[in-house]
């Protein structure tokens, strides 16, 4: 047998349900939340906002931030120039020149190697598409200029991040660098930067922060 | 004019209109108001920088304006294709002066990943830009941190040049322009004015 639907009729319903009770309460229950809110943050029981340039959101362990070039022992890009990273890229934004490297077991390195972050939508293919670890992502983000040419980063300005203890590692394919390492500026211009600079508001955390100091990092090897 | 009376202002201009200068410059950086403009995805993570959590109004430029006649700020959030060229330059010339325009984003930048037909490829084709930020999307962090910057260069500018006779320099003449060298240049073209 064909069940046959209930039909409702919405406006008998609410002529049915309506009362003068109703008709007061159901505007103070709403003022009492909004009320309750208005308290809450005049009180400062309840402060979403982070003052961004003094607090910082913690960002993930595998943000995509501005790219990082690693480096081999000798403080050489470890990059081979395979342009696997260019292949991937959707959005064209990296270019390379390769050049003939005198160890033969090595065969090929980058002489340039630019990415232009205009462009880049920081999609991490390219740390995904690389061999060798030789491209990997930071939390960096606060990457602005005034003119186009300024964002388009050579090997020097992709290698050395003088800004990379504020931020941390962003996405890269295994949590501790296995072969690489990373290259830095001198240990003073770092602490100059950082001093007193942010704090991470940890109550907005979404997803635990892993602390990152490359300092000690370098140190342990 | 005279020399003599040219030297008198330019001898005691120095301070007044570094005072006025600071002022004006001041005030202009604490209120700027943007446009209600988005195009795309950028403008998500606008609204998320003018929301509670990031809270632009602590800068001054949370009053997103509807109209271009009210606002100081254009902010290009998004891909802006062909077809809307046109209108971005039309709202852009509606703005008055003084006004700043950021590329939010890759796509308003440069074009991002959409080097095609029907993408303009940068908006800085069409409207003079400020600042650029990269990012796609840059995160509200990234956009108040551009904002900083372009406060930071709101405040190198001369408004006052103007009123003192040193010619009406546009932006383009004074950014980028050490202090040193922004004297010269306005002596040098006294010079030309004078020869002429």
């Amino acid at each position: 047998m064909k069940k046959t639907p209930k039909v409702v009729n919405v406006a008998d319903r609410a002529r049915e349900e309506a009362s003068v009770a109703k008709e007061i309460l159901g505007p103070l229950v709403g003022m009492k939340l909004t009320l309750t809110r208005m308290v809450e943050n005049m009180t400062g029981k309840v402060d979403p906002t982070i003052r961004y340039p003094e607090e910082r959101r913690a960002y993930s362990d595998r943000y995509r931030g501005a790219h990082i070039l690693t480096a081999r022992e000798d403080g050489s890009p470890r990059c081979v120039a395979c342009y696997m990273c260019a292949t991937a890229c959707p959005a064209d934004c990296i270019y390379i020149e390769p050049g003939e490297h005198p160890d033969p077991l090595i065969e090929k390195y980058p002489t340039r190697f630019e990415i232009d972050m205009l462009r880049c939508v920081f999609c991490g293919f390219c740390v995904d598409a690389c061999p060798e670890e030789a491209i990997i992502m930071s939390r960096e983000t606060e990457i602005c200029a005034f003119g186009r040419g300024e964002t388009i980063w050579g090997i020097d300005r992709l290698m050395k991040r003088p800004e990379l203890p504020e931020f941390g590692l962003g996405y890269r394919p295994n949590k501790e660098l296995v072969d690489s390492r990373l290259a830095f500026v001198p240990k003073e211009k770092v602490q100059k930067r950082l001093a007193g600079r942010v704090t991470m508001k940890e109550d907005v955390e979404m997803i635990p922060h892993v602390t990152f100091d490359p300092l000690k990092e370098s140190e342990k090897r | 004019m005279a020399k003599e009376t040219q030297e008198i202002i330019e001898s005691s201009s120095g301070i007044i209109t570094s005072t006025v200068d600071f002022v004006f410059n001041w005030a202009r950086k604490s209120a700027l108001w943007p446009m209600t403009f988005g195009l795309a995805c950028c403008a998500i993570e606008m609204m998320a920088t003018g929301a509670s959590r990031f809270d632009l109004d602590r800068f001054g430029a949370g009053v997103f304006r509807p109209s271009p006649r009210q606002s100081d700020l254009m902010i290009v959030a998004g891909t802006p294709t062909l077809k809307m060229g046109p209108v971005i330059k039309r709202v852009w010339d509606q703005m008055p002066e003084p006004k700043w325009c950021i590329a939010m984003g890759a796509c308003a930048s440069t074009g991002g990943p959409f080097p095609t037909y029907s993408t303009l490829q940068g908006v800085d084709r069409i409207v003079p830009v400020d600042v650029y930020i990269p990012g796609c999307p840059p995160r509200p962090e990234a956009l108040l941190y551009g904002l900083m910057r372009l406060q930071d260069k709101i405040m190198q500018e001369h408004p006052t040049r103007f009123i003192f006779g040193r010619g009406n320099l546009s932006q383009q003449d004074v950014e980028g322009e050490p202090e040193t060298e922004t004297a010269e240049t306005a002596e040098g073209k006294e010079n030309g004015d004078a020869a002429a």
